[in-house]
């Protein structure tokens, strides 16, 4: 499949937040400050990448040759959870700043179920190796701009009247409804 | 014992029952899995085949190809072995057959069902029997307005977005990927049924 | 008897995990399309939950503090896959309905979340209380949303026609912004209530001091 088309239709169309209601948890938690959410977006893309490529080998090297495929579920979040814990010793290492920075964050990754999903869905359509990776790639990116966005709109909310029952999550949703209703104006782009 | 090998221990211990655990599961659940999946096709066969009560199965090994006619996507696949779902009537006899067909579409294979009259060799049913497209704008490929555009066509038609099928609007990777497979092994079945028969 | 009813209670209001904790989120917006698909959602989630956590419950003693959560994910992702395989055999029409976040539910923060904040600390009964109340809460908490969803998006309640005939559906209700919207409104409502009750006791325990 066309890399471009692919890459668009994850960043857009099927964006993984807004359309297909993947890591709503960390959207919700996170998206209060626009550069919070650029770190974890970021955090989240490159494990993404990662968890992208290592899936795909594990089920096309591991589970599909030794006729496995009841222990995807098992294996897959193995892998996802190594692959964070790799990222998290990387950055403690190289950049101290941007670890504390993202704290409880970090390790939250694991349990954001984009990147389960993403590597669920890779071996639902058969992606390719490369196209697994663009995927990945495409998904986090998504993941981010979605956050981004809703962080953005978030930051000027103090400036609103909102009645009290909404807010805090009701109000978050409402806008995420809303973002979701202009995202659906993608459909049919690709 | 070191503390390190005690985790290592734990871990591999709690994989390993996980792992016999969930292939005891999966052998348990095989049979009625696949038995799900037999009949989720007979009820398809029964739609795309009106008037079949029963079904057989044909394992047909195409020796010839269909002519090459303009529309020479029709003698793509033809190396494996297709099977041709017989569907019988109450009397017994034959009505047509189904055969499956599918093509990438844009969330990841699509798979049709496709009933051929015994008579006129024309396209009477088409279903769609598993896709991954994206719901409420893919997923009308399903619905009657576009299926109906199939029925009636036979080897001799298009069968080509443009000229005899439109596509639906906004999901054009869709509508092409279902065409293509309703397309594509057409006038290889209708010709391997006629040899098997 | 202690503290079972408390552990049991909170789960369905005080502390619902959809409404009030707001974590395991992503099923909620994303199956609740319908009131059967909330409904089995729940059901799946809830059932998850509460074998893990009483199995949590049983091994804490024997899985070192430091390998805990990987521990924790494997015992969850085998209840999660057995949940799958027997409802492919058994109930292949919700399997397929339910679709990819049937296994999602390995990543739903709500069981890993009891599992670390109680059960594996607690003795067994109360987290199987604990389970059963935060279940239950779920259960009702999609259940709802699907029926909010499914009512106004068709018209229908689990399949059965509701609305008059001169209804005019909202197709924006059974997709994305729908969802959205939906669980907003849902958790403003759940809000006002709550802050009213509280603001009730407050008043009740000024007039009696």
């Amino acid at each position: 499949m066309n890399f471009f088309f692919l890459f668009l239709s994850a960043i857009l169309v099927n964006n993984f937040v807004l359309v297909q209601f993947l890591g709503i948890c960390p959207f919700i938690g996170v998206s209060k400050q626009i550069e919070t959410s650029i770190g974890m977006g970021l955090a989240t893309t490159f494990v993404m990448v990662v968890a992208s490529a290592a899936t795909w080998l594990v089920q096309h090297f591991i589970l599909e040759p030794f006729n496995l495929p009841f222990l995807q579920n098992v294996a897959f979040i193995l892998v996802i959870a190594s692959m964070v814990q790799l990222v998290e010793m990387f950055l403690r290492k190289t950049s101290p700043n941007l670890y504390n920075a993202m704290g409880i964050y970090l390790p939250l990754i694991t349990t954001n179920c984009a990147i389960l999903g993403m590597a669920l869905i890779l071996v639902l359509r058969s992606y390719a190796f490369g196209e697994s990776l663009v995927y990945g790639l495409g998904a986090g990116l998504g993941f981010t701009l979605a956050l981004v966005l809703m962080a953005g709109i978030r930051e000027e909310l103090k400036f609103a009247d909102i009645p009290k029952p909404f807010q805090g999550a009701g109000i978050a949703f409402i806008l995420a409804g809303l973002l979701s209703l202009a995202f659906s104006g993608f459909a049919g782009l690709v | 014992m070191g503390e390190s090998t005690r985790m290592i221990i734990v871990l591999t211990v709690i994989c390993m029952i996980s792992a016999g655990v969930l292939a005891w599961a999966y052998n348990v659940t095989y049979e009625p899995i696949l038995a799900n999946r037999a009949r989720a096709l007979h009820s398809s066969i029964f739609q795309v085949l009106p008037g079949a009560e029963d079904v057989r199965v044909i394992e047909a090994r195409p020796t010839s190809l269909a002519e090459d006619d303009e529309y020479s996507t029709k003698t793509v696949d033809s190396d494996q072995v297709l099977l041709l779902y017989q569907g019988l009537n109450a009397n017994g006899k034959s009505v047509g057959f189904a055969y499956l067909s599918e093509e990438t579409g844009y969330g990841g294979i699509i798979q049709v069902l496709i009933g051929v009259d015994e008579n006129t060799e024309k396209i009477v049913g088409v279903t769609v029997v598993e896709h991954s497209e994206t719901a409420g704008i893919g997923t009308k490929i399903e619905e009657e307005g576009f299926k109906s555009q199939f029925i009636g066509k036979g080897v001799n038609d298009p069968i080509t977005i443009g000229i005899d099928i439109d596509s639906i609007t906004g999901s054009t990777v869709s509508s092409e990927a279902m065409t293509k497979a309703i397309n594509k092994n057409l006038g290889v079945a209708i010709q391997a049924y006629r040899e098997a028969k | 008897m202690k503290h079972f009813y408390s552990d049991f209670i909170k789960g369905l209001w005080r502390e619902n995990p959809t409404f009030r904790l707001l974590i395991g989120l992503c099923p909620t917006l994303a199956v609740t399309n319908n009131a059967l698909g909330g409904f089995s959602m729940g059901v799946s989630t809830a059932f998850v939950l509460i074998l893990s956590s009483t199995m949590i419950s049983l091994v804490k003693h024997l899985i070192p503090d430091k390998v805990r959560i990987p521990a924790y994910i494997v015992l969850i992702a085998t209840f999660v896959t057995i949940l799958e395989l027997f409802m492919n055999a058994y109930l292949p029409a919700i399997y397929a309905q339910l679709g990819i976040f049937l296994p999602l539910i390995v990543v739903n923060c709500i069981i890993l979340g009891r599992a670390e904040a109680f059960a594996s600390k607690m003795p067994v009964s109360r987290s199987i209380f604990d389970a059963l109340g935060m279940g239950f809460g779920i259960i009702w908490a999609l259940t709802s949303i699907g029926i909010m969803r499914e009512l106004f998006g068709t018209g229908q309640v689990f399949g059965f026609q509701v609305m008059p005939s001169s209804f005019e559906p909202i197709g924006m209700m059974t997709a994305a912004p729908g969802a959205f919207i939906t669980l907003g409104t849902a958790v403003a409502i759940v809000t006002y209530i709550s802050d009213r009750i509280a603001k009730k006791h407050a008043k009740g325990k000024k007039a009696t001091e």
